[in-house]
């Protein structure tokens, strides 16, 4: 069982990259030693930015007497974006070289510091590393005593928690099990998209799907869910095909008009003439949706976590522009 | 760069990648209800939008004759900003209205 489990796709030629990212102290390291322990001979590359000079973590990352690749000094997301991008080329070079085998799998774990949003935006649109890595998912660590706490004072926790597709509790173990089960609920809240798993000592203790992710009758807009002022979490659904057209002028609009507001849009679309396509973004950056090959439940269900955004006029804006003949 | 005609190609855009199968036919009737859905989203902003047919660009223009050639949607939204003296906006009220009017041209320009 990994917990930073590889692409879902891994036939595809691109490299999958997860993004490892949660605030400082929060066991991404911990998690991530645990996680190259467990997977041995298939470890996955791994990138490691941290905020100052003084490196102790390639150190106890290091597997097989290879050690990671290191971008100290600042965050990824901010001063070392170019670092990012030279580390992700060195990897490949290394393989074309013949000094590495292939690896189509490689974590970055970012600074404590670092919002995931530009660092997603390196990976999918650099012209280079865009053919070569795709970024399957964020993983985001969260302190099962701290969490709520820095969440609520540090935008950039928050800005971290809303990027997940995984939320990674840790040091369940350090807390009251009523602690942890309310904070499971909490984050639930703030982010229906994404799936939390409890762990500690960086072992899974247990692991729950997405809100989005349940069938079932639509949750009503949960408002505020964060307590931070002007967050609020829509959930859009449609019952009949939609038109992918309308659906990508509205959205692409959205995004231009208010893409800062915008902190995470997921889910699964029902394309007329298409069928079921995956839509992901952080932020401003949406990955190339995904044409699904499994049979899924019929219909649209499309999650927006925003900010400052009127979520009864987003949602009216929606369906008039699904509405355009 | 296209090495035949000079036209920058534009970057791949996430609205791009949803197909269903590619038939000339069918990219064609994507393209036409794309340029159809930005006619009636522009024209509250005294914009229209047309579709030139070679390229992956169209035309977004006011009605003083300035015009600008857009490749992908981002551009289309840049091009209304520069040629629009209102703000193009998913949530602007009146754009919404003129859109729940009907009509292929926004009816409410």
């Amino acid at each position: 069982m990994t917990l930073l489990r590889p692409p879902a796709h891994p036939a595809q030629s691109r490299r999958g990259v997860t993004l490892l990212s949660g605030f400082l102290g929060s066991g991404k390291t911990t998690l991530l030693r645990r996680e190259l322990a467990r997977t041995g001979a298939d470890a996955p590359a791994v990138i490691l930015n941290d905020f100052g000079h003084t490196m102790v973590d390639d150190v106890l990352l290091t597997t097989d007497g290879e050690r990671p690749v290191v971008l100290s000094g600042g965050c990824a997301c901010c001063t070392r974006r170019d670092d990012l991008a030279l580390a992700l080329a060195g990897l490949l070079d290394s393989e074309q070289r013949g000094g590495a085998p292939r690896r189509d799998h490689v974590i970055i774990e970012t600074s404590g510091l670092a919002d995931p949003g530009p660092i997603a935006f390196t990976v999918a649109h650099d012209p280079v590393l865009k053919h070569h890595y795709a970024l399957a998912r964020v993983c985001v660590t969260v302190d099962a005593l701290t969490g709520l706490g820095s969440i609520e004072h540090h935008e950039v926790a928050l800005r971290q928690l809303l990027a997940a597709d995984e939320l990674l509790v840790t040091k369940a173990d350090l807390a009251e099990p009523d602690d942890v089960d309310e904070l499971v609920r909490r984050l639930h809240q703030m982010n229906p998209s994404a799936g939390v798993s409890v762990t500690a000592n960086g072992e899974l203790l247990r692991a729950e799907e997405a809100v989005s992710a349940r069938r079932g009758p639509a949750a009503p807009p949960v408002v505020d869910a964060t307590h931070t002022s002007g967050v609020s979490t829509l959930e859009l659904v449609v019952d009949e095909p939609l038109d992918w057209q309308a659906f990508s002028v509205w959205l692409s609009l959205l995004l231009h008009a208010r893409g800062t507001d915008v902190l995470r849009v997921k889910g699964v679309l029902d394309v007329r003439g298409v069928g079921p396509v995956a839509v992901n973004g952080v932020q401003h950056v949406i990955h190339r949706p995904e044409h699904l090959g499994v049979p899924v439940p019929p219909g649209t269900r499309l999650v927006f976590i925003v900010r400052d955004i009127d979520t009864e006029l987003l949602e009216r804006s929606f369906h008039t522009f699904l509405a355009i003949d | 760069m296209c090495v035949l005609c000079y036209e920058l190609v534009p970057e791949d855009h996430w609205s791009d990648g949803v197909s269903d199968g590619g038939a000339d036919a069918v990219l064609g009737r994507s393209r036409y209800r794309r340029t159809r859905i930005l006619s009636a989203v522009l024209a509250p902003y005294g914009l229209t939008v047309s579709d030139p047919g070679t390229g992956p660009h169209c035309v977004v223009a006011d009605r003083k004759g300035a015009a600008e050639v857009a490749a992908g949607l981002p551009a289309v939204w840049q091009a209304a900003e520069r040629l629009s003296s209102r703000r193009v906006d998913v949530l602007d009220p009146v754009l919404l209205e003129a859109l729940a009017r009907g009509g292929p041209a926004g009816a409410g320009a």
